[in-house]
């Protein structure tokens, strides 16, 4: 007995005991033909001590990126210039966790003179995911509340004021909570505010929502974005109460996309969306209404029922009975490359057409062009961020090797849709139809900097989203403005507006030059940042996007010149054409204030989207 | 003892030979008469088998199948009595107001 | 209460059958008849449903079927669940046609009449545990039904179409009859359980002799048989017509309860009697689904009639349930019992619709669904919720249904039969299609102004259903989808054995 106790003691105390000393000899022979380390490829576990001995020649210790490489890791350990005879030892936080570490002696890099020190398994393990359970059900209110205010409103279908007050109450009641949120997440590693319902065990599906840097600015978008469209719809006439609850639905649907972390209900709530922005279309929209709805439904619904494949295939794959991302994706590891590539293709193809991307952006145009500015506000400024929002959270750190491999068209498509969407904006004379392709061009910006694959293009794809999130409904409430108080969103027909509605016009400019990417407003920021990390990632490929930017300043000036100012119009009557009211000037105003303020301080909601970015990077090993 | 091969072989024609006139016929009751053929032809093999096996179940289920049958000749005539009050005819191909 | 007590819902039926007939020889009054149909049927339903799952009125072991007459009448959870289905179907198909028909219709007794007896044979179906008793319930349910479409004898369409489904029907019987007699000629049995063990006989061994071709044909002629039954192509030609031109009332039962029926059928012989030679028959039953549903899905885009869309796109339903009987696992077949459940639901609720539109006097084109939104949202939100459920959008039941379908298939589909996952895919692909012409009928209701008189009224107890139908396919299946998985799951444990 006794010995058995002492078995397990020397079982246990080994791991402590062992921190093991190696050493690795750097010589050289003695006539100079070949170069080495000794041994060439060294196991220890870890927490072991390395140093490397001098023996014959002159050699430093430099880390390299892998056994290939000949030149010295930025930031990675080095013994200094070459030197004769000593030693030197590696530092000892390089051995405390599992990986494999390559090196080289820089004078002989060339002559083979390499090692490499493997770490316990040699495998870099997953890094431990933060998740932070909540004490209390902020993201169940986000949830709950808009959809409680639908039923709300439903009850007052008769009344003509109190569907739009309730609407109104109700948003800013959830605009409050969304900050709150978005300030308790902060810029933490990890989910935070996390909760669990459980739905189906026997499918290991649950309702399980956290927000992490990634999901917090687009849950304080969307509750931004809430009200001010309420505020700009105050004077719908035809069933404001349906209008109103279509919104609060989908105010719902949108927050269900961003907050959960199950695939299934992320499915879920991802097609929710589509049945209010339908009706929203169909009953409220233009003249060709009809038509733009079910082109919109039908698009977007045969994308996402492909995506479903993807996530079901994930969830087989797996074989781990749950649909949790955090659970999926902590398996990237063992999805073969084949796998990853067809699952991949199977997820982009259902985000690409919600991004839109070029060749899936044909819905958009007809979609914004036919939507009320009420659906128009919010299929621009959050349904097209559900897209990009989807690639980054539920098929990049899941899927690492299938998104590498789809690099190039990813960064092929971006550059299509930045230069095709801006050229077709040059030729378009309704306003609305001209802002629909300048979010296809715009959106295609964000999806270079998710194609860089870099901390900085995720963290500025991720800005643009919310930049054009905010500035894009600012464009549409512009459109909508000139039709209630012009008569006419045709560019042609306007003309020497500015004289006649002077602070209305002031707010349009500004708004135009935040949308083509002036400096101190948040656009420039998020192009700024994906321009640079694709020069570091693509180099001089960066001209052609460059060029789309060009494109961009020319058509918004343009549009700009010929509606606002010049000659007063014939074709409008011009007399007859006051400033915006009320309801219509203070969500521009309040939008434009936000542009201004995270494009002068862009590392409020920088900080917490380059934490996200780095861990997501991170979870795909390619940091 | 025959070969129970030959009652297979028998009713296989029997089914054949209704089947081609219900195919091949434009006249409802004639198609109703090859319907009951095919009957017959499974109600050879039920009781051809039933005598095999030394079993009774085969000519049981004989005996309920020729009660359906008049029972879907009797709800069949009568369709096609209401049909003919109303047509004049019970050819098959001029049962053409709803699209065949 | 006792076991016996058990038989009780066949019993009220059958006496319902023989009073209401007596009634008629009293008074001539019709509510009178549709008061018996009601009472009968309600009584029937919830007799079932506290007997069944309600715990403790029964002194029994749910788990293990009881068994009646000579064992040719098996009651297990899988029979139960279906009669709820059956009774509940036939039951709003009786309340609608109280407002389907007006005061003078002639033959209501019949009407009623013909109702119970062909709800009577779908309950007898259910409970079948031999080839005989499965065949009778069946041509009980079938010959009642082909009165009922043909039963405006007045009408052209009705009459017209009731000769084609009697034609069809009976030409389809023989053909699964020869089958049956077929499989009794090599096994020498006609329960389901004989003719289970000699075919795993068969595959073990023990019963010699190489009888494949054989079992293919007869397998092909029973597919054909019942393959009329759920309405899948190619034996599907009958169910446009017949769906247009019988009464709605009667549709709804066809749509709903008698293709319910069917894919009971195609259970219990598939399922259980014929697995272990699944060689034989899964390409045949793969195809026949892959072509349903791509058949359905697009000869219904061009419809302009709404019973024959409808029609189409139960063709296409059946094919998406069928692909989960080739995969033969506890997961699929819970799938495909869910689906068929929820289809019912559905298709019903959908046609109920129909038919009080068209009752009105609105018609039966898509053009007749202009505007509907404005003079009733009830009727027009059962109806989105309806064909929304179709299609497969969450959260409604239908989207959780198809979910198990597909799940429980794609799931055999990965663990070896990889052939499944181009019918998943298929079945997938299918669904954004039919979109398409739901979202016609959707469009029409919502998007156009009502055309023609606007002082419509819809009767009440419509109404009352298609609430019904909306609070169970939008509000309680999807908050309660894992209590009915785990009733189809006992059902599955209860057919497969």
């Amino acid at each position: 007995m006794r010995l058995l106790f002492g078995l397990f003691l020397a079982i246990f105390l080994l791991p402590l005991a062992s921190a093991e000393d190696h050493t690795v000899l750097v010589s050289q022979s003695s006539d100079g033909s070949s170069y080495y380390f000794e041994p060439e490829v060294l196991n220890v576990e870890v927490g072991d001590n390395v140093t490397f001995l001098w023996l014959n020649g002159s050699h430093n210790v430099a880390q390299s990126s892998d056994s290939a490489s000949n030149i010295y890791l930025e930031g990675g350990f080095s013994s200094g210039v070459p030197q004769v005879g000593g030693n030197w030892s590696l530092p000892s936080d390089y051995t405390s966790q599992d990986g494999t570490l390559y090196y080289i002696c820089e004078p002989h890099a060339t002559m083979q003179m390499k090692g490499s020190i493997i770490v316990g398994t040699g495998e870099v393990p997953l890094p431990e995911i933060a998740m932070e359970f909540s004490n209390f059900p902020w993201l169940s209110y986000l949830l709950v509340f808009p959809l409680i205010g639908a039923l709300w409103t439903f009850g007052f279908r008769d009344s003509p004021h109190a569907p739009r007050i309730i609407a109104l109450f109700t948003t800013f009641f959830t605009l409050i909570i969304s900050f709150i949120v978005f300030f308790k997440t902060g810029s933490k590693s990890g989910y935070s505010l996390m909760e669990e319902y459980v739905w189906a065990p026997n499918f290991g599906i649950s309702l399980l929502l956290g927000v992490d840097g990634l999901s917090s600015p687009m849950v304080l978008l969307t509750g931004i974005i809430g009200p001010l469209t309420v505020i700009f719809a105050w004077h719908e006439k035809e069933k404001p109460a349906l209008f109103f609850a279509l919104l609060l639905v989908m105010q719902t649907a949108l927050f269900g996309v961003f907050i959960t972390l199950d695939y299934f209900v992320f499915y879920v709530f991802w097609e929710i969306v589509l049945i209010p922005m339908f009706f929203l279309i169909a009953i409220w929209g233009g003249e060709n209404r009809r038509y733009a709805s079910i082109k919109f439904f039908i698009y977007t619904f045969t994308a996402s029922v492909i995506m479903l494949v993807g996530f079901m295939a994930l969830y087989f794959e797996t074989g781990a009975e749950t649909f949790s991302m955090i659970e999926i994706a902590k398996q990237n590891g063992n999805f073969s490359e084949n796998f990853q590539i067809w699952v991949f293709a199977a997820l982009f193809i259902g985000f690409a057409v919600k991004i839109p991307s070029v060749p899936w952006h044909t819905w958009l145009p007809d979609a914004h062009v036919q939507a009320p500015t009420a659906g128009s506000i919010l299929l621009a400024g959050v349904m097209l961020k559900m897209g990009l929002y989807g690639l980054i959270r539920a098929a990049l750190p899941v899927l690492p090797l299938g998104a590498e491999y789809f690099v190039p068209v990813m960064v092929v498509l971006a550059i299509v849709s930045i230069l095709y969407g801006a050229a077709l904006s040059l030729g378009q004379t309704d306003l609305k139809k001209l802002v629909a392709y300048s979010s296809v061009s715009h959106m295609g910006v964000a999806l270079l900097g998710v194609a860089t694959m870099t901390e900085l293009g995720l963290a500025g794809a991720v800005f643009m989203m919310f930049a054009h999130g905010i500035l894009s409904p600012a464009m549409f409430m512009v459109a909508g403005v000139l039709l209630h108080q012009v008569g006419t969103r045709e560019i042609p027909k306007l003309g020497g507006l500015a004289k006649h509605q002077p602070n209305t016009a002031g707010i349009f400019v500004v708004i135009f030059m935040g949308s083509l990417g002036l400096p101190g407003m948040a656009v420039f920021v998020a192009e700024l940042s994906v321009f640079i990390a694709f020069f570091e990632s693509h180099g001089y490929w960066l001209i052609l996007p460059i060029f789309g930017m060009v494109l961009t300043a020319g058509y918004h000036l343009w549009a700009l010149q010929r509606s606002i100012f010049g000659e007063d119009s014939e074709q409008i009557d011009i007399n007859n054409v006051h400033e915006a009211p009320w309801y219509e000037m203070y969500p521009m105003f309040a939008i434009i204030l936000l542009a201004v303020l995270f494009g002068i301080f862009p590392h409020y909601l920088m900080d917490p989207i380059t934490v996200a970015c780095y861990d997501i990077l991170n979870f795909m090993g390619a940091v | 003892m025959i070969d129970p091969i030959n009652f297979v072989i028998f009713s296989s024609i029997l089914l054949l030979i209704g089947a081609y006139g219900v195919i091949k016929n434009k006249n409802s009751i004639v198609v109703l008469m090859s319907v009951e053929i095919m009957l017959t032809a499974a109600n050879v093999n039920f009781i051809a088998f039933s005598s095999y096996y030394n079993d009774l179940t085969g000519q049981i289920v004989a005996l309920f199948i020729t009660t359906i049958a008049a029972a879907e000749v009797a709800i069949g005539l009568a369709i096609l009595l209401s049909l003919f009050k109303q047509r004049d005819t019970i050819e098959l191909d001029l049962l053409n107001r709803l699209r065949w | 209460m006792d076991i016996s007590a058990l038989f009780l819902p066949e019993i009220l039926l059958i006496a319902s059958i023989m009073v209401i007939p007596a009634l008629y020889i009293f008074t001539e009054n019709n509510k009178s008849f549709s008061i018996c149909s009601n009472l009968t049927l309600g009584g029937a339903f919830l007799f079932l449903i506290l007997s069944w799952y309600y715990p403790n009125t029964l002194d029994i072991d749910r788990q293990v079927s009881t068994y009646y007459f000579y064992d040719h009448f098996k009651v297990d959870a899988f029979s139960q669940l279906f009669k709820i289905v059956f009774a509940l179907t036939a039951l709003v198909v009786s309340l609608v046609s109280t407002s389907y028909f007006d005061e003078k219709e002639p033959h209501q007794a019949e009407y009623y009449t013909l109702l119970l007896s062909s709800t009577l044979g779908m309950m007898i179906t259910a409970s079948a545990n031999d080839f005989l008793t499965l065949f009778l319930g069946i041509e009980i349910s079938a010959f009642s039904s082909y009165a009922l479409v043909a039963f405006r004898k007045k009408d052209d369409k009705s009459t017209e179409a009731g000769a084609k489904y009697l034609l069809i029907g009976a030409f389809s019987s023989a053909l699964t009859l020869y089958g049956i007699s077929l499989l009794y000629a090599i096994t020498g049995y006609l329960t389901f359980d004989g003719v289970n063990s000699f075919m795993d006989g068969i595959n073990s061994g023990v019963v010699d002799g190489d009888f494949s071709e054989v079992i293919f044909i007869s397998c092909l002629f029973i597919i054909a048989g019942l393959g009329f039954k759920i309405a899948v192509v190619p034996f599907h030609a009958w169910a446009p017509d017949v769906y247009e031109g019988a009464p709605t009332p009667v549709t709804t039962l066809l749509a709903a309860a008698s293709k319910a029926m069917g894919f009971v059928a195609v259970f219990r012989v598939f399922v259980f009697t014929l697995d272990s030679v699944y060689e034989e028959w899964e390409l045949v039953l793969g195809i026949i689904a892959l072509a349903s549903m791509t058949v359905g899905n697009l000869a219904a885009i061009s419809q302009n009639d709404i019973g024959r869309m409808l029609a189409y796109s139960s063709i296409a339903q059946a094919g998406y349930i069928m692909i989960a009987i080739p995969a033969l696992t506890d997961e699929a077949m819970s799938g495909a019992i869910a689906h068929t459940l929820v289809h019912a639901f559905m298709k019903g609720g959908a046609f109920v619709v129909v038919g009080c539109v068209g009752a009105v006097g609105l018609g039966y084109n898509l053009e007749s669904y202009k505007g509907l939104a404005k003079r009733s949202q009830l009727l027009a939100l059962a109806m989105t919720v309806c064909l929304l459920s179709l299609v497969g959008i969450p959260p409604f039941a239908g989207f959780i249904s198809k979910f198990f379908l597909f799940y429980g298939t794609l799931k055999a589909g990965m663990a070896g039969n990889s052939w499944l996952i181009a019918l998943v895919i298929g079945g997938v692909l299918n669904s954004a299609l039919s979109l398409y012409y739901y979202l016609k009928v959707m469009r029409y209701m919502y998007l156009y102004d009502p055309e023609g008189s606007d002082d419509i009224v819809f009767p009440n107890n419509v109404r009352y259903i298609s609430l019904g139908v909306i609070l169970l396919l939008a509000v309680l299946f999807p908050l309660y989808w894992e209590s009915l998985f785990e009733l189809c799951k006992e059902a599955t444990t209860a057919l497969m054995g």
